[in-house]
């Protein structure tokens, strides 16, 4: 009874604090998207305007702005020097970035493979990931051939080409990541280490030019992402079964449990090893 | 021997009636929190204020946007110090904490011996400013042979107060405000694991009945703890 009780309550509790929660951190608030930007072009600095508006000034490469949260809608970019007085005479674009509610997105300003400034708009997955486990994306955005990303060594991405993505979702932890042209292991990036942290998405940029000898990572996150562990299993014997059998039970399983454990009535006394 | 019996036994009872009580506390301290306004975040803009002859104008209205380099160090995230050891004076029970992440069946790893506790180390940390420490040990294990120190939890009554070690030598207590058993199936674990919301500190252990087949038992115990001020 007492059981069935409080646990009614716990739930009534865990809708309270579940509705105090804010929402995670990579959603928008209702009706909004989320938009990054990142700046991906070598030896380029520049503005970036939205919808004819200077919103990024002196915006420098490797640079990673935002999120910012705009209702949905199509917005319409221009990415000029920065030293241009508008938007008239742009870089790159003017590009139409259509922006759904609830999704969140990277634009990101780029060299295509042929080494031309373009522009991706990318759509972050930003579902829930597995318990221990955090979501590696690669994205292809550098003046360069296809290429294989490399973990430890060992190809774990084959044949990604500009300005393709692939997303693994990974147990948290380390990886020593290495990009190399596809079907071969000789690094043209890395190896460097990339942290898969569990509950975020970690999204890894190679950007830059092969000719030029300028390709590198750029990494952005987005956390908030994680879930629970499925149940807390933290017992194994019976010893502090509560039901009416519980002294009968109790014997047997200290009988069978192996080491002299003194017969100790549930709860009523500490363990041996407290004494 | 008797008299220990016989404390254990009475305090059995307070704590009985004591869990439905505390269950309510829980909802009203989160009703409490959800009612509080958010403060907005504040604002820093000072381009305008350096040329006050200036009139406004719409470009004034640009929104203001965070940039940071994307480079890989950028990734690293600070994490604080580790719980290494509960302490809970009013039972006299201590538990070495090792750090546990999750089982391949996606449940929380609980170290083999109830005489250590595991804390989830891909939730909160106790020194982070917000979201919950989540500790838990077996009941009892297979490991030991026998009961852990958490078959006592359930004697743990509201103030009571939990001292937690962290690898960096700092003590940080915390308050007990609740001790509920709650079925497996009804856990609401979302609500424990949390990483955002008030700080606190939740340890967790068996309880209920044994399901022999299963090897499992039917509830969790689960104790929740705030900060002590101060």
């Amino acid at each position: 009874m007492r059981a069935r009780l409080t646990a009614g309550l716990a739930g009534t509790a865990a809708l309270g604090l579940a509705a105090l929660g804010a929402l995670p951190a990579g959603a928008a608030t209702a009706g909004n998207a989320q938009l990054s930007v990142l700046h991906g072009v070598p030896d380029l600095v520049v503005d970036v305007y939205v919808n004819g508006e200077l919103t990024l000034d002196d915006f420098e490469p490797g640079d990673l702005a935002g999120p910012l949260d705009l209702p949905a809608g199509t917005y319409s970019v221009a990415i000029t020097a920065a030293d241009a007085a508008d938007a008239s005479a742009p870089a790159i674009g003017p590009v139409d970035l259509p922006l759904m509610a609830g999704m969140n997105y990277t634009a990101v300003a780029h060299l295509d493979a042929a080494g031309a400034p373009t522009a991706t708009l990318f759509t972050n997955d930003i579902s829930q990931t597995a318990a221990g486990q955090g979501r590696l994306t690669v994205r292809h955005t550098a003046a360069a051939p296809a290429v294989d990303v490399l973990a430890g060594g060992s190809p774990v991405i084959t044949n990604l080409s500009n300005p393709a993505e692939q997303v693994l979702n990974l147990p948290a932890g380390t990886v020593s990541a290495a990009v190399a042209a596809t079907g071969t292991t000789a690094p043209v990036i890395g190896p460097a280490d990339v942290a898969v942290t569990e509950g975020t998405s970690t999204i890894v940029y190679a950007w830059g030019s092969l000719d030029a000898g300028n390709l590198q990572l750029a990494v952005q996150t987005i956390d908030g992402l994680h879930s629970s562990p499925a149940g807390v299993p933290s017992g194994e014997l019976g010893l502090a079964d509560t039901s009416s059998s519980a002294p009968l039970l109790i014997g047997a399983a200290l009988l069978t449990a192996a080491g002299g454990a003194v017969l100790l009535r549930r709860r009523v006394l500490a363990p041996a090893q407290q004494d | 021997m008797t008299a220990r019996t016989l404390r254990g036994t009475a305090r059995l009872g307070r704590t009985a009636r004591l869990a439905g009580a505390a269950a309510l506390v829980l909802v009203v301290a989160a009703c409490g929190t959800a009612a509080e306004p958010t403060p907005p975040p504040a604002t820093t803009s000072s381009q305008d204020t350096d040329r006050p002859t200036d009139p406004p104008t719409t470009a004034a209205a640009l929104p203001e946007v965070p940039v940071r380099s994307a480079d890989l160090a950028s990734a690293a995230e600070p994490v604080g110090p580790a719980p290494t050891a509960v302490s809970i004076p009013a039972l006299d029970v201590q538990l070495p904490v090792d750090p546990v992440g999750v089982q391949a069946d996606g449940q929380m790893e609980i170290p083999p011996l109830a005489e250590r506790a595991g804390w989830y180390r891909f939730g909160a940390a106790p020194s982070d400013a917000e979201g919950t420490t989540v500790v838990a040990a077996h009941v009892d294990s297979v490991a030991s042979a026998g009961l852990g120190p958490f078959a006592r939890l359930q004697e743990l009554a509201p103030g009571d107060v939990v001292d937690v070690t962290l690898a960096d030598g700092t003590v940080v207590p915390f308050a007990v405000t609740s001790v509920v058993a709650v079925a497996k199936s009804d856990a609401a674990w979302d609500a424990v694991f949390t990483r955002e919301g008030p700080r606190r500190l939740v340890l967790i252990t068996c309880g209920g009945t044994f399901q022999r087949e299963e090897r499992r038992y039917s509830d969790n115990i689960i104790v929740t703890a705030d900060p002590v001020l101060g």
